[in-house]
């Protein structure tokens, strides 16, 4: 998909497993929120009980293309 | 993506899915789900998705499981067995497809229903009453319908009694676990063996063999050889608790402190190998009696009617009855198996309220044992009350005395 990055944000938080429902909510995450022609994507990256670093390499207002640069590590 | 992270994608609501639950989906390959553009090129046309102006996001998750069906209409909630029951499919339904609104209207409904005089049992609040619901279901019936509570205070381990199940006494415990170990079940409570095993019965003598190699040659230097063989055997065939390892307490909750402990022990073992090893066996052996020990002054108060160690005798019955001393007994053998029932089951809900596998639990002051106060188990006890005709095993008293030979359940 392309789109235009609008809103890149880092959310603080805890390392509960990330297969559980809370975690989406309560862990460390990074979103990224894709202006796709009027409608909002958002690609949210939660962060596990083993990987604990969100790494976002894109930033906002920046147009991207497949695939969105982003990687958990 | 990197291992045990996870990503979720919110997308529009008008976005078609692409990918089912349990499918293999790769970064930049697997495509999704397909937008549909906002501003269609003609309008009005074909299968061109209407958005709406603000889409709200909504969460897909490739992992989404079942999605949530609401539950139909409650049923009238009636007392017995068979609401029960519907009751337990509903819950099972509600958390099939994790409806929350449901399981938590019907866990209300069963706290209302089944209690209708809350304040006068205060031990119902704590324990959740679906859980409650389950386990006295499945515990009041073993697999082939016979109900678990007997006539007496036995109680035997159904199949389904399961894991669960403790007992009114810590002797009935052992049987119960002595049963289900004789049947190859699991069951009974985890922490103890029934009967010293015969592993470290086998390793007292071996490990005294194995510091004292020589043979005796005089009849009084073999007497205490012959406690040494006889005491593990006896032991072995007895009914009394032996902890097992696995569950050593509070250490055993941190693992660090038993790998230590293993250590240790193995350590220990190749370096001094006659005296630890003799240490350990005896030390095991003698924890038995010390846990008896332990056991017996703890419980001191309050044990002596039932649970002395001797079954229910079958009702004394005077030599030579007279007509009246007969009818007399023969009513007090009623009455006495009646609460024979209502005791052992009463006793039975209790402990469950307990936490389970705990045997020895003392009693907060002015908590009374047995005599379940629920109105649901006072007639599911007159339900399960067995055949009449059956004698009565308890131990006949006297009406007056029936009262406390009544409220003590142990």
């Amino acid at each position: 998909m392309s789109g235009r990055v609008t809103r890149v944000s880092y959310i603080p938080g805890r390392f509960v497993p990330a297969y559980r429902d809370d975690a989406g909510s309560t862990n460390e995450r990074s979103e990224i929120w894709i202006d796709h022609g009027g409608q909002m994507v958002v690609a949210r990256q939660i962060v596990g009980i083993l990987a604990r670093r969100v790494v976002c390499r894109v930033q906002s207002t920046a147009p991207t293309s497949a695939p969105a640069i982003a990687s958990a590590s | 993506m990197k291992f045990g992270s996870r990503m979720d994608v919110f997308l529009p609501p008008s976005a078609t899915i692409r990918v089912k639950v349990g499918d293999l989906v790769r970064g930049g390959e697997t495509v999704i789900a397909v937008l549909h553009c906002r501003v269609s090129l003609s309008p009005n046309h074909g299968r061109v998705a209407i958005a709406s102006p603000v889409p709200a996001p909504r969460r897909r998750q490739a992992r989404t499981t079942v999605p949530p069906r609401r539950l139909p209409a409650a049923q009238p909630v009636h007392d017995g067995q068979h609401v029960l029951r519907l009751r337990l499919h509903r819950l099972r339904d509600a958390r099939r497809v994790r409806d929350r609104g449901a399981l938590h209207r019907l866990r209300l409904r069963a706290r209302h229903a089944r209690r209708p005089h809350r304040a006068a049992d205060r031990r119902g609040k704590r324990v959740r009453p679906a859980v409650r619901l389950a386990r006295r279901r499945h515990l009041v019936r073993d697999r082939a319908g016979d109900p678990v509570v007997r006539v007496g205070t036995r109680i035997r381990s159904g199949a389904s009694a399961g894991r669960r199940a403790s007992c009114s006494s810590p002797r009935a415990a052992m049987r119960l676990a002595r049963d289900s170990t004789f049947r190859g079940m699991s069951g009974g409570d985890k922490r103890y063996f029934v009967g010293m095993p015969s592993p470290a019965a086998a390793a007292v003598p071996a490990a005294t063999v194995y510091v004292y190699p020589w043979g005796l040659y005089d009849y009084r230097e073999a007497l205490p050889a012959l406690a040494m063989v006889l005491v593990p055997a006896i032991l072995m065939v007895s009914t009394d608790p032996f902890p097992q390892l696995q569950d050593a307490g509070p250490a055993a909750r941190q693992p660090y402190t038993v790998l230590i402990f293993i250590a240790a022990g193995i350590v220990a073992v190749a370096t001094h190998p006659r005296f630890v090893l003799v240490a350990m066996a005896y030390s095991y052996l003698a924890s038995a009696f010390i846990g008896m020990a332990i056991t017996r002054v703890r419980s001191r108060g309050g044990y002596g009617q039932l649970s002395d160690g001797v079954p229910p005798a079958t009702p004394t019955v005077s030599d030579e009855p007279s007509a009246r001393d007969e009818r007399r007994a023969l009513s007090q053998s009623a009455n006495c198996e009646r609460d024979n029932h209502r005791r052992a089951f009463a006793a039975l809900t209790a402990d469950l309220d307990r936490s389970a596998n705990q045997l020895d639990v003392p009693l907060r002051d002015g908590q009374r044992r047995g005599r379940c106060r629920s109105p649901w188990s006072r007639s599911t006890a007159r339900r399960f009350a067995p055949d009449r005709r059956r004698p009565c095993r308890c131990r006949c008293r006297p009406l007056r005395r029936r009262r406390s030979c009544q409220t003590r359940a142990r």
